[in-house]
This record gives C-alpha cells, structure tokens and sequence, in this order.
C-alpha cells in the first residue's frame, strides 16, 4: 500500500510533469503520443501475446534507457498493443513514471493491474493522476453533482453514466475510474466492488452500452485491440536519414524497416531496375546439379 | 554502389603482386545476391548461377579464401552453408577462429574487438549478432595480422573506407570489392569462355542495375578498359598470378 507520503509525492510529481509540459489540467487522451515525442522518447509498437493463456500475458510495456560514454542517452517504450487501448494509454503513462524516476535502466512491466511492488503500484498512481488529476475528477464530478463531490446515493445506472463520460474523455480505463472515485472519497468501498464486479468489456453488458450512447466511437476504440507493430513515423524517419548519411546501405535500411513491417516502397525510397531482366536472365535460372 | 575506376586500391595491387595471399571473405560473398528487396523488378540471383559465375571461379582463383568461425555459423542458408562446409572439408576454405591466438594476442584481440564494435551495432559483452561477424572478422585480421577483408555492402567496407580507420587498429587492412575481384577474374582469365557473360552479367547486376547506377558506374565495357589503366601494368609485371582457365588443364 502507498502511503500518504507516497500519495502526496506522487500528485505533486503529475502536476510538475504536467505544467513543465505544458498540458494544463485537461484531458490528455491521445496526446500522451505527443508527450512521448516531446520527451524524445522511441515508442515500439509490439503486438506481443500469450497464445497459450492471454491472461498471463507476460507483457504490459517495458521502459528502456541507454546512457551513451558522451552522455547522450536514447529512451524507449516498448508497447504491448494486443491490450485495449484505453489500457495501453495507461501502460504508457505508468512507463513514464518509470522514466521520471526511475534511475534503472530496464524496467519490464507485466500485467498492471494486479501487481503488488511499490513501484509498480507508485506508477500506476502517476498514471491515474498524470491522465486523470485529482482536482480535474473532482471538478468534473462536482460539475455533475450540483457542488458535491460525494457520489453516496447515486444509482449505479448514473454512476456509469458519470465514468462513461470520464472513460470518454480521459481516455482511462473503467477500473482506473472507479478507483479513482475511492480515493477522491467520492463513493464507499462497497460501491467499488460492486462496480468492479462489472463486466465492463462486455458489448452486451451495461456499461458498454452507456458507454457507446455517450460518443460511440471514442467508446469502441478505447474498448479495441489495436495490435499495431512498429514504431512512429518519425522514429523511421531517424532510420532514413541515417541512409541519407550514409550510415547504412539501401539494403541494410529495407532491412531496418523490414522489422516495423515497412518497406522502402512505403517511402518511395526503391528504385526501378532500368532494362528488362531478359538481359540478365541466365542468372535467375535454376539448373540442376 | 559506387564503383571506383579513378583510383588505384592499394589492396588490389596486392592481390595482383600476390595471389596466394589469405582473403577473409565476409557473409554476403556466399549468399546469393539479392536485390529484389531496394530495386522494383529485380529478382535474387539463383544458388546455382551464383556459385557458376561466382563462388566457383572464386575458388579456383584464390588457394587461400578464409571466413571466420563466427561468420561461418551466421550462414543460415542451406545452400550456402552446405557449399562453404563442402569448401571447408576439401580444404579449400580457411575457418578462422580466436581460438588460435596464445593468451597475449588474444588480449590484444579483445581490445581491438571492442574498439572496432564501438563503431558498429555489435556490444563484445552481449555478443548480439548485429554487426559480429564483421567485426570478429576485421579483429581477427588485426590481430593476425592480414592484409584484406573482402565484403559487399556492409558495415565492414564503410569502417575500411572511413578516416577512422587508422585510430581502430585497421590501418593496414585494405577493402577488397566484389567489382575488383570481376575485374580480376575477367583479367586473368579466370573463367571458361562460356562463363565469361557470366561475370559480366554479375557486374550489371550489381551496378548498372538502375538508371541512377547507369549514370554513376561505368558499362562493363568501359569498366573493364578504365580498370585496365588503373592495374593493367602491375598485372604485366607481376610474377605471382593464377593458372588461367585452359580447356587443357
């Protein structure tokens, strides 16, 4: 369990990161992508899954960081996207904890949800906060609630409704939420796990369908799969000019961006074989022994 | 790839004085060129037309072609690899390992080993494959030391190309290019005359293949020419050369 100490360290650390990045107190949601970048952080892209048992997936997100001899040093997030989406939002605010903090260099990240380390429940508080703040729930929460930041007496049907819109807009995972509002003292205990018995990926169930009724197609995209592999645009641009340079070779960059699943015809970087192959066709003959 | 015709490669001028001289040979000489995947209608080159119009004459030519323990086993390709363990056991292909150095070389092996990895993907302490077999191989010929390393494409050739080259304990080893040894093959007259379209064929393939290429390299024709003012009079007067091809020997 964190401490009060350990609550308080971390609120202060989000709201620093926040006004250093210039974010404000609004919803982040997909902006995270743009922080990434700003930061000069490399996200991969990695669908990574256990075909035998998913719920033993053995991968959430990693964080990794190499501090090259002239001090310059490169950081990189490795993505699971075979999570949700909503989730993988918040695996990479949790491994920008790791990044702010952190002075290991590796940091592998398992399921989020149920683990134990204090660091990892410390991450996970900073990812909670960095993409939901605590005055902003507050705020929001008081907006529907005509001043009152207490939720005791709403009927779970407007309870879901009020994390719906907050699902919506901050792009946090339903349990995320519902955590959250037990630790902004906005509902009991036995409110929480009431509602985190919820199926809340169920499309026939609920939540879903409240969820949908509020911005349907926010609510499916945070509820998908995206099982992207590679990295950003602009982590492959690095790649390019590296053969711009002179670094490496056409070949060895179609190999490069062969492990994103991308090929120099992506970028318009092949070139055309200038005569037919008939004048070179005795070396594409098999002949037999 | 860019073909130089304008300059003489001390490495070439070597091999010309001296043919029997052991040439570490990179990955890339036994995996059959592939330009399929960087030139829009081009294929790879079969194992077959590869080996008649390029490993084979190769080997006739050179008594001493070697490639590094480490390179050897980086060749995955069944072809490949069953033809340099069939050139291995003939005794036609020199495997060299680091094994061989006594402990006070191969204390200076490691050191070089580590300065050459620095400038290439390949960390000695992880032993990733990024880059290994090169810089095993570049270490090993320092250390040797010998005189070339012959490679196609790779990390290994911009090291040697490079000023800093000097500074990572590689100052005597000369890059040999596949363009040169074609050269060198056609010269010597080292291949049947049916084959002779072969190393011609190879040579465009490698770099006349695109319009761009066709405005950078020279035709064969012309290459061949430009290639002779460069060497033709150190091949007159040298006195270690290969037995050409002769429909009697």
């Amino acid at each position: 369990m964190l401490t009060t100490e350990d609550l308080y360290t971390i609120e202060e650390l989000a709201k620093e990161k926040r006004r250093m990045l210039e974010l404000g107190m609004g919803p982040l949601g997909d902006n995270l992508f743009k922080v990434l970048r700003t930061l000069g952080i490399q996200l991969i892209q990695i669908p990574f899954s256990n075909e035998e048992n998913e719920s033993d997936n053995p991968l959430a997100a990693l964080y990794l960081s190499s501090k090259e001899e002239d001090g310059y040093s490169i950081c990189y997030i490795g993505l699971n996207t075979t999570d949700y989406w909503d989730k993988q939002i918040f695996a990479l605010a949790h491994e920008l904890y790791h990044h702010f903090e952190s002075s290991d260099p590796f940091v592998l990240c398992r399921g989020l949800d149920h683990s134990s380390d204090i660091r990892e429940l410390k991450a996970n508080r900073f990812a909670a906060e960095f993409l939901l703040p605590t005055e902003k729930l507050i705020h929001e929460i008081k907006e529907k609630n005509r001043g009152n930041h207490d939720l005791k007496g709403w009927s779970t049907n407007a309870l879901l409704r009020l994390i719906a819109e907050v699902h919506c807009d901050y792009r946090l995972p339903f349990k995320a939420i519902v955590r959250r509002l037990l630790e902004a003292g906005a509902i009991s205990k036995a409110t929480l796990e009431n509602l985190l018995k919820i199926d809340a990926r169920d499309p026939e169930g609920i939540y879903y369908t409240l969820g949908a009724n509020i911005n349907l197609k926010t609510f499916q995209q945070l509820n998908s799969r995206t099982n992207l592999f590679g990295v950003e645009g602009e982590n492959l641009g690095k790649l390019i000019e590296n053969y711009e340079e002179g670094k490496v070779s056409l070949s060895e960059l179609s190999d490069d961006l062969s492990l994103f699943g991308k090929s120099l015809d992506d970028y318009k970087l092949m070139e055309k074989a200038d005569s037919e192959d008939d004048d070179l066709a005795l070396l594409f003959e098999e002949e037999e022994d | 790839m860019k073909v130089n015709v304008t300059d003489q490669n001390p490495a070439l001028v070597s091999l010309i004085h001296n043919f029997a001289q052991q040439i570490p040979l990179d990955a890339n000489f036994f995996i059959p060129f592939d330009r399929s995947n960087t030139v829009k209608g081009s294929m790879a080159i079969t194992f077959s037309a590869f080996k008649k119009y390029w490993l084979d004459p190769l080997f006739v030519t050179f008594p001493y072609l070697s490639i590094h323990a480490s390179v050897f086993n980086e060749l995955v390709s069944g072809e490949s690899k069953k033809y340099a363990e069939n050139r291995r056991d003939q005794g036609n292909l020199i495997v060299m390992d680091d094994s061989e150095f006594d402990t006070n070389k191969e204390v200076y092996r490691k050191s070089v080993e580590k300065v050459i990895a620095a400038h290439t993907a390949y960390e000695p302490e992880l032993d990733n494959a990024d880059d290994r077999g090169e810089v095993k191989s570049l270490a090993y010929i320092a250390t040797k030391p010998l005189n070339f390393f012959a490679s196609h494409d790779s990390r290994a050739l911009r090291l040697l190309e490079s000023p800093i080259k000097e500074k990572i304990g590689l100052a005597s080893v000369g890059a040999i290019e596949i363009y040169e040894l074609l050269y060198y093959l056609r010269r010597m007259e080292m291949v049947e005359p049916d084959k002779v379209n072969g190393l011609k064929m190879m040579y465009k393939y490698l770099y006349c293949l695109t319009k761009k290429e066709k405005e950078n390299n020279p035709q064969w024709g012309d290459f061949y020419q430009l290639m002779d003012n460069l060497y033709k009079s150190e091949i007159i007067k040298s006195t270690g050369k290969p037995t050409p091809y002769s429909p009697y020997n």
